[in-house]
């Protein structure tokens, strides 16, 4: 009797640790997918990235395929803490291997301050030239910041097509959106700025569509999956800059939800994957990003991760040749390009200015 | 085959290519340089538009300075593909205004230089483990609130340059290689076409008739011509050998006939006769006919050895006291049987000279040998004296042979010493004979000969013989 309540202790403590060593790890989202055949001495690749783990589980299950000894440590966080827990990382002599985020700017800026490894590229000859930078930073996507609605509350004659039938709609029937437009926190999301920054640098739109959306009290949003909910839900009408890699299988998953690719332009951003040049396992880190630009990776985005994969064989709704097909008789698609022109948003004093702007607009 | 030291082509195409070697490598070096300077001068051009245009979007506003990073600015940078950029505005009060923290510091000497001759100022320096060139522009911002100096620095890395500054060198690099190579080809073919005249040489001499001993008679350049004078000097020589070996033969075979016939026909009347008398009267006659005959073969023995020696004369420094005075007691029996009084007086003392020994000692016998022969006929004293007395021209000794007999006329002094020919063999045959090869030694040991009849009659033979400097 004693023996059996002294176990049913035991395990109960272990159990209870067990959670708290989960909850502990759980606070900064790293998962773990253990080799499937471990080697003598363990490798390990880490993964540092702002992509969400579960969209990627299948990428990293198959890449075990291809590479069953070593184990692999994903861990996810948002791209400005993600920027600055590299930084830290680097400064106690050792980084994850591949860093991967979607704030193009910051991980140029990683680039640019000599942090990344120089990449082979003899297997990447079908590479396009805006994809790439020094041979270090790799786009491996193209996904287009879109519109999206809420098909059940808007008329299909009120959908706009482009910013400027969103303007005309904003200024023409603004009690009725009063509180139900969202768009990205510029600056709580790099995301949403790196958007909001190419926007002011593409077009003259943007000034009047900031003071449009403050007329409707604009709704600002941390992530693209919280303004899908709030579309979703009827919460918003409509939600600008949404990552439309996001919204393709939020739309494909939901009848409510309608996606629009501005027909004025259309912007795409890449994914940027750089391996670290204080990386544990730098060679794990390549294999991941060989993997990760290959056909076979490349397929598997498209198919289970939908993150429109730049590949040209690759083919299908969510990929850049699909893209492609869907603005050819829209608009022009304005692919960012990885180089130091994005470092121009990040420039104290012009990234200063931006905000204070538009903290003046938007109250 | 002969030995050979190597190809003329060879040598002058591995001198020739050192050179275009060390030339090219030269004209690499300063292409490296001035490839380096005009990818600088290029690139320079690219950092100044973008900080130009950056500078643009300096102003004042509200009293504070107000930047306005253009997207074009560091979007023109990108136009070097591969490169990393920098930046930063400072000012005078300010500090670090906007842009990266620790930039290498312009040198302000250098800077104000420049700025002075209305330059832009532009900079090398290592930044965060790579060579970065920068540029340093300066605004005097002169404002409402604000006045202050502003610099805006900007900085590219170097790796477009360098690779264009490679790129500009290799090509030069294929000129140069390319121009080595015809350079060798040039010499190849150059020496080929130089040499040619030798060929030519070579190829008549090679068709000519074995027996045909003629000058060469092919053109050839300057530097050629000592190498063909050398070799017709030297078929000259052969010709003159081939001469006197033909003419030897022709005057053996005759000199020969003669007393032989006679002495057939002395022995076939020989036979016929009865007379005791008679036949003891024929076989003296036969006796001297063959005396005659066994000295005139020994004297063409003689001659063709010793005309032999003339071109093989093998010189050695040789003390002539000693070679004359051996040679003298040689020859004195056969003085004491003919009665002749033979003396040897020495006037010199010790005198070296550069003589083929053997040689020298037949050319005193010879001489001794004629005087004995020829010169005591009606002589005035049966002697033959012997005497080494100074020449009258320094570094010369004179070896004198004088008999006290007849002499010889005038008109044949000079003959006798003439060289052969077919005529004067014949006319001189048996006192002549010697004195010709008696003058040909000499003359190959780089002496002469002089012949006179002396003042109370008998002839005078002198030989003058150089000394030898080095002894």
């Amino acid at each position: 009797m004693i023996q059996e309540k002294y176990n049913r202790l035991i395990r109960t403590t272990a159990i209870t640790l067990c959670l708290l060593g989960i909850n502990f790890v759980g606070t900064v989202h790293a998962a773990q997918y253990p080799a499937p055949q471990p080697a003598s001495p363990p490798q390990q690749l880490q993964i540092l990235s702002s992509t969400d783990e579960g969209v990627m589980k299948s990428l990293i299950a198959d890449f075990q395929k291809q590479q069953p000894s070593i184990k692999v440590e994903y861990i996810d966080l948002n791209s400005v803490p993600l920027f600055k827990r590299f930084l830290q990382d680097y400064e106690n002599k050792a980084t994850s291997d591949l860093i991967i985020s979607s704030a193009m700017d910051l991980q140029i800026k990683l680039v640019n301050d000599g942090y990344a490894e120089t990449h082979s590229t003899e297997l990447l000859q079908w590479l396009p030239e805006w994809a790439q930078w020094r041979r270090q930073a790799f786009g491996f996507t193209s996904e287009p910041a879109v519109m999206v609605y809420n098909k059940k509350l808007l008329n299909d004659k009120d959908i706009p097509q482009n910013r400027f039938e969103l303007i005309e709609l904003l200024r023409d029937q603004t009690p009725r959106f009063k509180g139900r437009i969202g768009t990205y926190d510029i600056q709580r999301s790099g995301l949403g700025y790196l958007f909001a920054s190419q926007d002011a640098q593409q077009a003259s739109t943007w000034g009047r569509l900031i003071e449009n959306f403050n007329s409707v009290q604009v709704k600002l949003y941390d992530s693209t999956s919280q303004m899908l909910n709030a579309v979703r839900s009827g919460e918003l009408l409509l939600s600008y800059n949404v990552l439309g890699s996001y919204a393709f299988s939020a739309v494909s998953d939901s009848d409510d939800l309608g996606m629009i690719l501005s027909g004025d332009y259309t912007l795409a951003m890449s994914r940027v994957a750089f391996v670290s040049k204080r990386a544990r396992n730098s060679v794990a880190g390549h294999q991941f990003l060989d993997y990760l630009l290959s056909e076979r990776g490349q397929r598997l985005l498209a198919i289970e991760a939908k993150l429109y994969p730049i590949h040209p064989k690759v083919t299908g709704g969510a990929t850049l040749t699909g893209l492609q097909q869907a603005t050819r008789n829209r608009g022009p698609l304005k692919l960012i390009k990885l180089g130091p022109a994005l470092l121009t948003y990040q420039d104290q004093m012009k990234k200063e200015n931006f905000l204070s702007e538009w903290r003046k607009v938007i109250r | 085959m002969l030995n050979n030291s190597g190809s003329l082509r060879a040598r002058l195409a591995a001198l020739f290519g050192i050179v275009l070697l060390v030339g090219g490598a030269l004209v690499l070096f300063a292409t490296s340089n001035f490839a380096t300077q005009a990818a600088d001068e290029a690139y320079d051009k690219l950092l100044a538009s973008a900080a130009l245009t950056a500078m643009e979007n300096l102003s004042v506003k509200d009293e504070k300075i107000a930047f306005d990073l253009p997207y074009a600015s560091l979007d023109t940078l990108s136009l070097s593909e591969n490169d990393r950029v920098t930046y930063r505005l400072k000012s005078e009060s300010g500090g670090l205004l906007t842009g990266y923290d620790g930039l290498p510091e312009p040198n302000p000497k250098a800077m104000a230089e420049d700025y002075k001759n209305g330059k832009s100022h532009f900079f090398t320096a290592p930044y965060k483990g790579e060579d970065f060139r920068f540029i340093v522009l300066e605004r005097l911002l002169v404002e409402s609130g604000v006045q202050e100096k502003v610099w805006l620095q900007m900085g590219q890395s170097r790796l477009a340059r360098t690779l264009l500054a490679r790129d500009l060198t290799l090509k030069a690099l294929v000129g140069i290689i390319v121009l080595i190579i015809l350079g060798l080809l040039f010499v190849w073919l150059a020496a080929g076409w130089s040499l040619r005249p030798l060929f030519k040489v070579e190829d008549e001499l090679l068709q000519r008739q074995p027996t045909d001993l003629k000058p060469l008679t092919t053109q050839v350049p300057s530097e050629a011509t000592h190498l063909v004078e050398a070799i017709n000097r030297f078929m000259e020589r052969l010709q003159r050998n081939q001469d006197r070996n033909h003419a030897f033969i022709a005057e053996a075979a005759h000199q020969l006939r003669t007393p032989l016939a006679s002495l057939q026909a002395q022995a076939e009347l020989a036979a016929e006769d009865v007379d005791s008398e008679v036949f003891r009267g024929r076989a003296e006659r036969i006796r001297r006919n063959a005396q005659e005959t066994n000295s005139r073969i020994n004297q063409l023995l003689s001659y063709a050895t010793l005309a032999h020696r003339v071109d093989v004369l093998l010189p050695e420094p040789v003390v002539l006291e000693e070679v004359v005075s051996k040679c003298l007691a040689d020859l004195a029996p056969i003085a004491i049987t003919q009665d002749v009084e033979l003396s040897f007086d020495n006037a010199v003392g010790n005198v070296t000279v550069t003589a083929d020994p053997e040689a020298l000692r037949e050319v005193l016998r010879n001489l001794v040998d004629n005087a004995l022969k020829y010169g005591q006929g009606n002589a005035s004293q049966q002697a033959i004296h012997v005497s080494l007395i100074n020449s009258k021209e320094s570094d010369w000794v004179e070896l004198q042979v004088r008999d006290f007999g007849s002499g010889l006329p005038e008109e044949l002094l000079t003959q006798v010493t003439r060289r052969f020919g077919r005529g004067e063999f014949r006319q001189q045959s048996g006192s002549g004979l010697g004195l010709a090869i008696v003058e040909q030694i000499l003359r190959g040991l780089g002496g002469k000969l002089e012949l006179e009849n002396g003042v109370q009659g008998g002839l005078k033979a002198r030989l003058l013989l150089p000394v030898s400097s080095s002894l």
